[in-house]
């Protein structure tokens, strides 16, 4: 299993171009943000009263943390592309010609975009922690660390998961990078990074609370704003504080019920299980030839 | 001879197409077995299935003494298969993905580097075995394919057309080293082709026709009894051969300028070439090929 997952990072890192394209979703998330969206934010927030500086640091950090939560399910879905590819050029057949089993190379594969995810994500962080401080922002102090690897470990536990399971659906190389496609112009909205989730009509609000992996994104902005944002609102009325993190998707509300940081770990982790053993369900079925 | 694979009332189907019917053949140990028939003929279906890919719908198969469906992992082992795409990873060395494989097997350590060194050698792959695959050329490749079939030292070597599409002098070379394992290290060689050459070579030839075997035996026997000999003969006058022959209600056919006579050995020819030698001005006595009993079994070309 550690060789095949080996194998498969090696795979992986020398194909520059489907590096290149898993990192796209992210590109293209900060160009946005750095040309223009970031501006129109800040320009709402310096409307409401807030400092214009404040207001900088804490968009920055907003949209770095959605980067980093998107990061996690792109760079998955980049690295288990190598498993459509298998399949559609019939190497599988070469695999289970061999005494290894099913699940072994389900493990493999899964390993290795785990990992290869874990550490981009943990990448995307640093320079997204460089972006802020350039831009005169804090950085995140290191006693927060524990709790970003903590969110990174398990945002791509999920992450992994449902990848593994929807690339499982697919056989040929051409439906897969179509439905590629697709997938990385809708991810911005889905986990809510490229519009704040309260700009969206209550129904789309719904979707994006109900992706699984959009409450990283909750759990990053929450570590990630929370010095800024007790700076930012220092002295202003709760209730604009409060108001600001619903919009912002910092805190999620389902009706009235609150999602605290532990329902999001839930959501988290029971999607990791439930999406992994569909994936491995639907990987270990016999093949046919 | 022991046998080493048996596969008695193999049936097949895919939904409701009967793609195997009731095959039912055995490989002796050391050989080499070809499988010969058209496409669509049902071969790579039976390959399939004896490689374990494919659950088998009726009859039994028992590789090395293990029986298919219930002890496959033994089987896997005891197989090497060379599949007519070539199935390693362009991005990675050959060394790479011989490495990779040979830990499928559960190589380790020493163990894997030797066994990786031991199918390098086997197979010629030495020279090029720190490129890219997807570097090399066809035949490079069908080498290294050979190779990582090679790599845990199987006791059946399975080939599925492994030539195809090759130029003659690769396939020369490739042949040569699957008859180098065959003969030298007494390796099981099962192989599916199209070349009549190739089939020629053969220890026991299957012909596999709309799921049925309709043929087998040695290239000999099926020689023998299948295709028939000719004498072609050139005459320098043409009536008074007609003539001769039309007296004597020998059949033949005319080609081209020459004169064509069917017969069941070369032997038959000596007398009627011994009365004619006067009236002929050249002649050719060819044996039947495989082709011939291809032809005549199944009714159709070899087709690539």
């Amino acid at each position: 299993m550690k060789a095949f997952a080996v194998r498969n990072l090696k795979l992986y890192v020398r194909d520059k171009g489907a590096v290149f394209f898993s990192l796209l979703a992210i590109l293209i998330t900060i160009g946005l943000y750095v040309l223009f969206l970031g501006d129109v934010y800040a320009g709402n927030m310096t409307d409401n009263g807030i400092k214009a500086a404040g207001a900088n640091e804490m968009m920055d950090n907003w949209v770095m943390a959605g980067v980093v939560a998107e990061a996690s399910i792109s760079i998955a879905h980049g690295v288990l592309g190598i498993m459509v590819a298998d399949k559609a050029r019939k190497i599988t057949k070469d695999f289970h010609v061999s005494p290894v089993k099913h699940s072994a190379l389900t493990g493999g594969y899964m390993i290795c975009a785990y990992a290869v995810s874990v550490f981009m994500t943990m990448f995307a962080f640093l320079l997204a922690q460089g972006y802020i401080r350039m831009n005169g922002g804090a950085v995140l102090p290191v006693a927060k660390l524990p709790e970003i690897l903590g969110v990174v470990f398990l945002v791509n536990f999920a992450a992994t998961g449902m990848m593994a399971f929807f690339v499982s659906l697919f056989k040929s190389q051409q439906a897969y990078s179509s439905a590629s496609t697709v997938i990385g112009t809708l991810l911005g909205f889905v986990m809510g990074i490229y519009l704040p989730i309260g700009m969206y009509p209550s129904f789309v609000q719904w979707i994006i609370k109900c992706f699984p992996i959009s409450h990283g994104a909750v759990l990053f902005r929450q570590i990630m704003m929370e010095t800024v944002m007790e700076d930012v609102f220092e002295g202003m009325p709760d209730g604009v504080m409060e108001e600001i993190c619903k919009d912002f998707g910092v805190t999620y509300y389902f009706g009235d019920f609150k999602a605290t940081p532990l329902t999001s770990v839930c959501i988290l982790l029971v999607t990791g299980v439930v999406f992994t053993g569909l994936a491995c369900l639907n990987l270990g079925k016999k093949q046919k030839v | 001879m022991e046998k080493i694979i048996e596969v008695s009332h193999l049936q097949k189907y895919y939904k409701d197409v009967q793609a195997v019917k009731d095959v039912s053949f055995f490989v002796e140990q050391g050989g080499l077995f070809a499988f010969l028939g058209p496409n669509g003929a049902g071969k790579s279906t039976t390959i399939n299935t004896i490689c374990t890919f494919l659950q088998p719908d009726g009859g039994t198969v028992v590789v090395n003494g293990h029986l298919l469906g219930r002890e496959d992992e033994k089987i896997r082992r005891d197989i090497g298969t060379v599949f007519q795409e070539n199935l390693l990873d362009g991005l990675l060395t050959v060394r790479e993905n011989l490495m990779l494989r040979g830990g499928l097997y559960g190589l380790k350590g020493k163990e894997l580097v030797s066994a990786v060194e031991k199918a390098e050698k086997w197979s010629d792959v030495e020279d090029f075995s720190d490129r890219p695959y997807e570097r090399l050329s066809g035949g490079q490749r069908r080498r290294c394919d050979i190779a990582r079939a090679l790599l845990h030292t199987p006791r059946i070597l399975f080939l599925d057309e492994p030539t195809t599409g090759l130029d003659p002098q690769t396939r020369q070379s490739i042949w040569n080293t699957v008859k180098r394992l065959q003969e030298q290290e007494g390796m099981t060689v099962f192989l599916t082709t199209h070349y009549m050459e190739e089939a020629e070579n053969a220890d026991y030839v299957v012909v596999i026709d709309d799921g049925k075997i309709v043929a087998k035996g040695t290239p000999f026997s099926l020689k023998e009894t299948y295709a028939s000999d000719r004498l072609k003969i050139k005459c320098i006058h043409r009536e008074q051969a007609v003539r001769f022959l039309a007296e004597r209600k020998i059949p033949f056919r005319e080609i081209a300028d020459y004169m064509e006579i069917a017969g069941k050995s070369t032997k038959e020819f000596i007398p009627v070439l011994w009365e004619m030698k006067d009236i002929i001005l050249d002649y050719m006595v060819e044996k039947g090929s495989m082709n011939d009993v291809f032809l005549n079994i199944t009714g159709k070309e070899i087709r690539e």
